[in-house]
Order: structure tokens, then sequence, then C-alpha cells
């Protein structure tokens, strides 16, 4: 197990440097760069100075030199774990992230926590009552859940307790449990249920598709032949089995989910990862952009390997080496 | 026969009105004009006493030898924070001198005091600020009385020492010099050109600052009352020069009311009041929050008084909540900062010295429809003069005779196709209109454009190109929109930052101005023109020969510069707040000052702390 971790940890470094490479050169050729923006903005008629402003900033903000020797620099300050510094608010890019990760590992985990509570539970009701109208309901919300899209749901729910003052959703401060609970639990508690909603939607189809395959197996009617109680056959028998498709898709979605909940922290003006990385997109700078997405981009490639190496411990049938 | 907008939005909104009293600005922005005595000290919730200018104020005709320095007289209450959302959390940098960027401004507003400043864009009213009063005895000297026992704020290393006349002095030489202390050039003293006007300043005694200037010039005091004129301190400028990007609250010190105590250059700032502020103050503090990234979360936000105003961008949604709110909001309307045009463009050179090509375009673009497609009818039209600056331009009534602003669109349209063909319009082949991505970003306003152009033109050769504005200002720069080129721009133009367009008119569009080698557009008569208004002291004459100069412009379809319209915006206030002044100036130092809020009021209620 050991070996096979170290071998694929080795595989995922040129993984990382393609992906820092693709994402440097794509930042790059961006139409628009920071300091055009930032010159245009207030002055669009321009004037004769403004060419000479506009090459001060860039020296100022070192990207006055060629994009060649920009690169070299910028995987040479990456393998230093220098990642640059913001354009816009002249931070290290990473305090930047760091900033962000609170909020957007709150919120994720509230929505993982959603998904899976309501997820695989229901997935195993509805598949250990295939046909029936409990069935039918769970099959349907769960449809549901996939097909409508989440940014509606988050709108819905924040105009429904908006406009009937339900309670206040502290969007001024974006305070974190740690802060403030009850206050942060009364504005995550509605991205967490329609992110969580949206992403259990998925798992649930899924639970249940394998469990009702699962429970067709042999040594399930061997289980229930042995006289083995509901519980055991279902939960040590079946489920075990039926999980690692599941595993797999509960993997990618909390690669997803903490890879920035970009359209919740729009929504709910959430300071967190996603809303930074948006708003550093949109402003063109260009060192956040790169440094968060090679983050989050390590950490799904790192989460990818941590689900490999669960199935190993969930199937011991599955053998790493 | 199209709909008449200009008539039913008249009925509703006058295009003069959002300038208040423009008919009455004439007393104010005469300010320098007129004599006058002190300013207020006052700090408590009693009103001050105000002393209202006296002599002759704007019609005087002879220099200035006072200073007006009157204050409104709001009956607020003390306390309370307000809370809003930054409107745009850019910073370019903390050295208010060397920086642009409106957010830069609201904090200025906040914390320094300028020289002088605009105590009412409305009626004009300039009142002393770091300086206490000013004369201009004669056409070239300004002279500054340093305010009295005023006090910076208490962070290091200027540890809240009181002003000194020398503060004021090296303000101006730096602004002039436009050099960091290390001796470099930096051309990012975005008003060294301003400064020029100045010959000498010296301080004649510990409380008197004399100024000279190169040459006759009514308008140096309106550049001392620009938003980024604050006066800091020479000890933090040397402390923090090097270091004014990494935006920090330590840097910020000032006279002004309000001090910054918090700040993440994400927009999120705390200000508390400064209790040595020697004018009128009401609020605790200010707090602020980055924009909104959903308009929704806006509204929620809003709606639960956790911000105290909100300007909806849905027309539907602001009179949905007009009517929802009905008597527990009221509402400002305004005009946007940025006039939007229809595009500058290079005279001097074929295919725009043509004057019937170019006229075809000025009277092809249908102001009133823009209007309508991109801002739901919130707006108005512009001549050369934006209605922002409205006591300076044309009135409304006269701006509608002008070809391209005729209140019968159709028959300007039938006038501008005859104009493209007698103009040699077919021949000129595709003729692209850049849009900045910005600007598209937010209008998709490529399609619209290109679309209404080649229908009323009644040809298809007009295509659009999305660039960014870094290009269109090179290509401004280099004649590039003219000069053997078919092409135009249109998009946001430059913030207007002066109730008065006499300094902007001058830059742009006079021929000795080395702005102005990029339009070069030759009026007869401009010149003369431009040059008696930059040395007239008296403010009606300036404002006839500005009306006169917009008259120019306009027949000479824009003179290098086609305007299109300003935005209008409107916004939402709890009756709790009361705000201060709006204008489309640069308004957080009254905000600062005059805003209050009144707990007493109904909708207090509910207001979450």
């Amino acid at each position: 197990m050991g070996a096979y971790a170290l071998r694929r940890t080795l595989i995922n470094i040129p993984v990382i440097w393609l992906i820092a490479t693709l994402v440097f050169f794509a930042t790059s050729v961006l139409p628009g760069d920071f300091v055009a923006r930032r010159i245009a903005q207030q002055n669009p008629a321009g004037g004769e100075d403004s060419a000479a402003q506009i090459a001060q900033i860039k020296k100022d903000l070192g990207i006055d030199k060629p994009v060649v020797e920009r690169y070299l620099t910028y995987l040479w300050d990456t393998v230093r774990g220098d990642l640059g510094q913001s354009y816009r608010t002249r931070k290290p890019a990473l305090s930047e992230f760091a900033k962000g990760a609170p909020y957007t590992l709150q919120l994720s985990l509230m929505m993982l926590a959603v998904a899976l509570a309501t997820s695989v539970p229901i997935g195993i009701i509805s598949a250990l009552r295939q046909d029936s109208l409990v069935d039918y309901g769970l099959r349907l919300l769960a449809i549901l859940g996939v097909a409508a899209p989440n940014f509606w749901i988050g709108t819905m729910l924040l105009l429904f307790v908006v406009r009937f003052e339900l309670w206040t959703i502290d969007l001024f401060n974006s305070p974190l449990l740690w802060e403030n609970p009850l206050r942060s639990l009364q504005l995550f508690i509605l991205p967490a249920l329609a992110g969580g909603f949206a992403s259990g939607a998925g798992i649930m189809r899924l639970t249940r598709s394998q469990m009702l395959e699962v429970l067709r197996q042999d040594y399930i009617r061997t289980a229930w032949a042995k006289g083995l109680r509901e519980r055991v056959v279902v939960v040590r028998h079946a489920l075990k089995n039926a999980m690692i498709p599941v595993i797999t898709a509960i993997g990618l979605t909390v690669a997803g989910l903490l890879s920035g909940n970009v359209v919740f922290e729009y929504l709910f003006n959430i300071p967190g990862v996603g809303n930074r990385i948006l708003t550093a997109i949109t402003e063109r700078d260009v060192p956040v952009v790169q440094a968060f997405v090679l983050i989050i981009a390590t950490f799904v490639v790192f989460v990818n390997l941590a689900v490999d190496l669960l199935y190993g411990w969930i199937d011991p049938r599955i053998r790493l080496s | 026969m199209r709909s008449n907008y200009w008539e039913t939005r008249q009925r509703r909104l006058s295009r003069r009105r959002f300038v208040g009293g423009a008919a009455t600005a004439s007393a104010g922005l005469a300010a320098f004009a007129a004599v006058g005595c002190g300013d207020d000290d006052d700090d408590g919730a009693e009103t001050p006493a105000a002393t209202a200018t006296s002599g002759g104020g704007a019609a005087s005709p002879s220099p200035a030898t006072g200073s007006p320095t009157a204050q409104p007289t709001p009956q607020g209450k003390k306390g309370g924070v307000y809370r809003g959302s930054s409107s745009n959390a850019t910073y370019d940098t903390f050295d208010h001198s060397r920086s642009r960027f409106t957010p830069v401004a609201t904090i200025i507003g906040r914390t320094m005091q300028r020289a002088i400043f605009w105590d009412s864009f409305a009626e004009g009213r300039l009142a002393g600020g770091f300086a206490e009063k000013w004369e201009q005895p004669d056409p070239q000297t300004v002279i500054l009385k340093l305010r009295k026992n005023n006090f910076f704020h208490d962070k290091p290393p200027v540890n809240g020492r009181q002003t000194k006349a020398e503060d004021i002095k090296y303000h101006i030489e730096r602004n002039k010099a436009g050099k960091r202390l290390d001796g470099t050039d930096d051309p990012n003293f975005y008003r060294k050109g301003e400064y020029q006007i100045v010959d000498s300043v010296t301080v004649p005694d510990a409380e008197t600052i004399q100024v000279k200037l190169a040459k006759p010039s009514p308008l140096f005091l309106n550049l001392l009352a620009q938003s980024y004129e604050g006066i800091g301190a020479p000890e933090a400028i040397e402390a923090f020069e090097k270091d004014y990007a990494n935006f920090h609250q330590k840097m910020i010190i000032g006279t002004g009311p309000m001090v910054l105590v918090e700040f993440a250059s994400e927009g999120r700032a705390k200000y508390q009041r400064f209790d040595k502020f020697t004018g009128t103050v009401y609020l605790d503090g200010i707090q602020e929050v980055p924009l909104f990234t959903d308009p929704q979360a806006a509204q929620a936000a809003f709606e639960q008084k956790q911000i105290d105003s909100y300007g909806p961008p849905n027309i539907q949604v602001l009179a949905e909540m007009r009517e929802r709110f009905k008597g527990k909001v009221y509402e400002r309307t305004n005009f946007s900062a940025n006039p939007i045009i229809a595009g500058s463009y290079y005279g001097g050179a074929a295919p725009w010295n043509n004057p019937n090509l170019i006229g075809a375009y000025f009277r092809g673009i249908d102001r009133r429809q823009l209007i309508q497609q991109f801002h739901g009818g919130r707006g108005v039209i512009s001549g050369s003069i934006p209605p922002s600056q409205g006591a300076f331009g044309l009135t409304e009534k006269e701006l509608i005779e002008f070809p391209g602003y005729w209140q019968d669109v159709e028959k300007d349209i039938a006038e501008a196709r005859k104009m493209w063909e007698a103009g040699g319009g077919p021949a000129l082949g595709d003729v692209t209109i850049d849009v900045p991505d910005i600007f598209e970003g937010v209008y998709q306003a490529s399609s619209i454009l290109t679309a209404m152009l080649n229908k009323n033109l009644g040809t298809n050769q007009f295509k659009a190109k999305v660039e960014p504005y870094s290009t269109i200002t090179s290509k401004i720069v280099e004649q590039k929109y003219g000069s053997g080129n078919a092409n135009l721009w249109y998009g946001w133009d430059t913030e207007v930052l002066d109730p008065e367009p006499t300094a902007f008119l001058i830059s742009n569009y006079s021929s000795t101005s080395t702005l102005n080698k990029q339009f070069s557009v030759k009026i007869d008569g401009m010149d003369e023109l431009l040059t008696k208004v930059g040395v007239e002291l008296d403010i009606q004459k300036r404002k006839e020969m500005t009306r006169e100069v917009e008259r120019k412009l306009l027949k000479a379809y824009g003179g290098g510069r086609i305007y299109s319209h300003l935005q209008i915006t409107n916004t939402l206030i709890w009756n709790y707040y009361h705000a201060s002044e709006s204008a489309p100036f640069s308004t957080a130092h009254l905000g600062a000052m005059y805003g209050w809020i009144d707990p007493a009021d109904p909708t207090y209620q509910g207001r979450p702390s």
C-alpha cells in the first residue's frame, strides 16, 4: 500500500506541473489584462499619458518581462511554495486562499453532511422498498434534485426566508461557525440545503441502483436463508459491497465541493474560495487565479488518490499492488 | 413616428433637475468669486450657525476677495453606524495623489480634508476644509488661511499632531512635481498636468499659504476641491510611499470626520468618528462590506436592514420594491459618473474630416433608443457637456434643437441617411465599432449598436469588435479612429470629477492642448473662446462661454467626441437613515459629515445590531 501510494504521488507530480503550465499560459493570453482594466476603467477615453501610466504600473507589478521569463520565475517560485502576490490586494495569493478556505470548508462540510445524511439512507430505503409508493416518491425527489438548477433552489430559499421574515440571514458579516454559531448557521444552512440536496440526489440514485444490484446477488440470498436479521444483511453484507462506486461518487463530490462552491458563495455573499476566484477572474488578477487553480487541482488529484486507497480498505479483494 | 421619449421623460424627470438648483448654482460655483466668512466648528447635534455668503456672489465680476464657507444646517442626531456595500472594491494605491480609483476617493473623502471642498454640489457651494478661508486677491494669486486647532488622526508617524501651513504647500508641490521621494518621475501623479498652473507656493506666516499661478485662472480652487486632493502629512507620505500599494489602514492619516480603523482590500472597511474633527459629524462610524456579488443577496441584505441603502439594477425590481416599501423607504436619483459616448475620432484626415460622414454617424445614433435598450429608460441624452455639469451646459430645450437630438427621430435619421450617401459612406467598406469588453459584458452592446446603425443608415457596413479598453485607449492616442481608418468606438467615457467643465473643455478642445492632438477637429473661433473662458473669473460669464463652446461642438458633430447619454441610477434608502446630498461626483465627505441615523423612526425597528 505504501509503495502504491508513493508511486501514485510521484505520477501526480508531472500532472500538477502540466496543470500549472496550462494555467499559466491560459491566464497569460486572457484578453484584457489587469493593468489595462485598471487604467481603462477609470479613464476610458485615455490620453497621451496612458501608455506611460500602463508601463509604470506593469513595472511596479513586475509584469513587464517576457512571458517565458515570467513562466520560469513562476515555476521556480511555485516549487519554493511562493504562489505569487495578488495584483489587486498586493497580498500573497496563498493568504488570499487561506482567507477564503474556512468559508468554503464550512460550506462544503455542511453540504456534504446534508448530502450524505439524505442520500445514502434514502437510497437504501428506496432500494429495499423497490416499486412501492415510498420508492416512487423518493425517486421523484431525487430527479427533482438532479434536474432543478441549484442556483434556482438557492435563490428561492433566500427569497422565501427574507420575504416571510423567518430569520436574519447575516449577509453583511458572513460569520463562521466558530465566530457566531447561530448567525453562521442561519446563513450557511440555506446554501448547505440547496447544494447538499443537489449533490445528494445523484448519490442517492447511485446508492439505490447499486443496492438493487447487490441485493440480487447469491450471497445476499444466502444471508437471508441463514436467517440473518435485515439490519445485518443490509448493512454488513449489501451496503458494504454496494458502496464502492458510491464512494467514488462521494469522492468526486467532495472534490467538487471543496474546489469552490462558486454559485452558492456568489448567491449568499460568502467570501469563500469560489467567490474570490470569480472576482480574480473578472479582475484579471492572474496570480490569484493561477494559485487557486493550482491548489484546487492538486487537491482534486490527491482526493482521487485517497479514494483509490479507500477501495482497498473497503474491499480487500481490490489489490492495490 | 417613434415614441417621443424625451417628452415622456421630461414629465417625470428634468434633465437638469439632478444637479439640483442648476438655476441657482451660480451662487455657489462662484464660490471663489464671493465674499464670506468663517466655517463652523460644530461637533454636536446642534445646528452650526451657518454663515450665508455675502457680497456679490456669483455675479461678482471682479476677482474674489473672500471666502464663503457656509455649511448647511442639518438637524441630525448623533450616533449610529451607517452600513453599506462598497460600490466597487478595487483600489489602485493608497497614495491618493497617484490614485484615480473611486473607492480610494471614497476613503479620502471620509478620512481627509481637502484644502477646500464642495459643501454642496446642488448649490455649488465650496467651504473651507484644511484651509479655513481663502481669497483670490488677483487673478494669479490664491491665499489660503490654515484652519486653527485642526489635528491629524492619532496614528504613527503623525501621532495626532496639529496641522501646519507647510502640509498644504507640500501637497501642492508634490503634485506639481509628480515625482516619488527617490526623485523618479511617476506618470501616475494624475493631476500633475493640472498643477502646472502653479508657479510657486510660499508660506509667509504660520497660518498662510500663498499660491502664485503661472497665468490667470479661476479654476485652481476647483482643483483643490476635487475628490483626490485630501491633505496628508508629509511624514506619512515619507513613511509609506513605497508601501502604499499594500493597502493598510495605518497609511490613511487625515484630519477628516472618520478614522479608518479596519480595512481589507476586497472592500471591507470600518471607520470610527474622529472626535477632534472640526466640522459637523453625526455618525459614530461607517461599515462597508464588499459589493454584493449577486443582486438578490444585496436586495435581501437591504430588506433585512443589514445595509441602509440599495440601488436595484433592474427597473421592475425597483418598481416592485417601491410599492412594497411605500412609506418606509425614500428614493434618490442620480446621474452615473461616467457619461456614455458614441466614441471619439480623429478629424484631421479622411474619412472623419468629412462633415457629411461624421454627421451621418452623429445623427444615426439614436440616443433615446439606446437609453431604452441599455438601461430600461433610465438615462438622459447628453450634449457635449454632460447633464451632470448641467449648470454649464445647454438647456434641454435648446439641446433638442441640434441635429442628432431632434425629437423627431425619424427626421433626424432620414437626414443622417442622406448625409451618409452624400459623404460617400457606402464606399468606405466595413466600419468597425469597437466596444470595450467590460461594456459589452454589461450591455451586450455590439449587436444592438450595429443593428441600429445599419438600419438607420440603410447599410450593412457596420460591424462590431469587442476590445479591451487598453486597445481602445491606444487607438485613440494613435489617432486610429479616423486618419484613414473607418472605425469608431462606443462605451463609457472618463469619469466626470468636477461640477464645472471648463478645464476639461480646454484640455480636450483647445488646439494648443496636447490632448487635442488625438481629435484635431478645427472649429472656427474655438481657441479664442477657450482662452477667454480659461481666465474669466465671473462665473456667469464663464457659463455663457461654456454653453457657447457646447454649441460650437454640437455644430461640429462633437468636435472629436460624440456624446451619447448618461445613465440614471435609483437608490432606495430606509427612512431611518438621513442621507446627505447625492451627486454624480464623489460625495463620501458629505455622507461622513451630514448623514445621520434616527433611531426614533419607526423603520429603525428590526434593524440588526
